[in-house]
């Protein structure tokens, strides 16, 4: 899968997919343990030694937990205590862009609270 | 409810026995009136007393009115041909009743069911067997010997069954990867029970000798509910059907049941 997040709805093409928050939400897969996505700084800047590319894998553990009849089940997700996750920076000679990632909840059982820091 | 059947039936039963009444024969007196002339001793109105006099011997022969009391066995039609049809259902019920007074019979019913149950995100399979035990009250006076049955009555059920969850779909307002497949659970609970109080309304006719159709409507309270765990609960109760939010449930049955009369009870005659 290579299509990006879409942040910005209203634009049309590339620019659909940047952010400048300093908050986003990104989904995690249910019916897989690990999820991988790239992180792309300064995306579409006119000088290409300025984009910077970091790839990050998360892993986690899922819990399917019974709603309803009518919704099913949903998944809460734990991060992996030992490896949360795996950052390399795309290409690998590059230095990665983010500089810390610190896993604040690694029970992640809402979307309303932080679970990661990044720090860049 | 019950006198709303009752009134129904009723009148059905009336309409048909119309045309019985319509062949009675009226005392034949009209040619002695046509002949009366008007002061004429009045020799023969005696003629017309004696004649009335006959009819009234006639008619206060009441014949002996019996009513039979037994036991009735049969089996729901319903939930034994729902297995041909519905690939999802194999299901068999036995119901019996037993006649106690003139209006009260004990009645039970004992059956056994196997459903898949497909929510459009849940499939689980429920397999158990049920009693329930009651009593059915016959709101429908019979004329002669007739046998037929308006009743509404009561029953309490009990079923132990486990469950079985299939697969089972993961709730996702933003689905990034699409939806996502269906997730194969194959996680089973065993050992649930559930108990219920019924409702039910229900109606036999008697076709020929002493084999009766009927069909009866349900109304189910849930009264205790062992879940599954804390990640699953009962979708499917055997005998109690569907569950609902509110532990509400429906029931039907459409029974053929055969009459097995063990002795009469002569029938008093009200006093008017």
């Amino acid at each position: 899968m290579t299509e990006g997040i879409v942040f910005n709805s209203s634009a049309t093409g590339e620019s659909q997919y940047l952010t400048n928050d300093n908050t986003i939400s990104i989904p995690l897969k249910t019916d897989t343990d690990t999820t991988k996505y790239r992180f792309i700084l300064n995306s579409g800047n006119s000088n290409p030694t300025l984009i910077d590319i970091d790839e990050v894998t998360f892993n986690y553990a899922t819990k399917d937990i019974f709603v309803s009849r009518a919704c099913g089940f949903k998944t809460l997700f734990t991060l992996d205590p030992l490896n949360p996750y795996t950052q390399t920076a795309i290409p690998a000679t590059k230095l990665k862009w983010m500089q810390y990632i610190s896993v604040e909840k690694s029970n992640i059982d809402n979307e309303n609270e932080t679970h990661i820091k990044v720090f860049f | 409810m019950k006198h709303t059947l009752k009134y129904f039936f009723s009148i059905g039963f009336l309409m048909s026995l119309l045309f019985v009444q319509a062949q009675d024969t009226i005392p034949n007196n009209t040619s002695l009136e046509r002949t009366k002339i008007v002061g004429e001793i009045p020799e023969v109105p005696k003629q017309v007393k004696t004649k009335t006099a006959a009819v009234t011997k006639t008619d206060t022969i009441v014949p002996v009115k019996k009513d039979r009391y037994g036991v009735r066995v049969g089996v729901d039609l319903y939930k034994l041909t729902r297995g041909l049809y519905d690939e999802n259902y194999k299901g068999i019920e036995l119901v019996g009743d037993y006649r106690l007074t003139k209006n009260y019979y004990a009645a039970a019913e004992i059956g056994s069911e196997n459903k898949t149950t497909e929510d459009d995100r849940l499939n689980s399979t429920t397999k158990g067997t049920y009693l329930k035990v009651g009593f059915d009250y016959n709101a429908y006076e019979n004329w002669l010997d007739m046998e037929n049955i308006i009743s509404i009555g009561l029953r309490g059920g009990f079923s132990t069954f486990s469950q079985e969850l299939n697969s089972f779909k993961t709730y996702n307002p933003y689905p990034y990867w699409g939806e996502m497949p269906w997730k194969t659970s194959g996680e089973k609970f065993n050992g649930l029970t559930a108990s219920w109080i019924e409702v039910v309304a229900g109606v036999k006719v008697k076709v020929i000798n002493n084999i009766f159709v009927g069909f009866s409507l349900r109304m189910n309270m849930l009264i205790t509910d062992k879940k599954p765990s804390d990640n699953f609960e009962n979708l499917y109760i055997p005998g109690f059907n569907r569950t609902y939010a509110g532990n509400f449930g429906v029931g039907f049955n459409y029974t053929v049941t055969y009459f097995v009369p063990l002795y009469k009870k002569i029938v008093k005659p009200k006093k008017e």
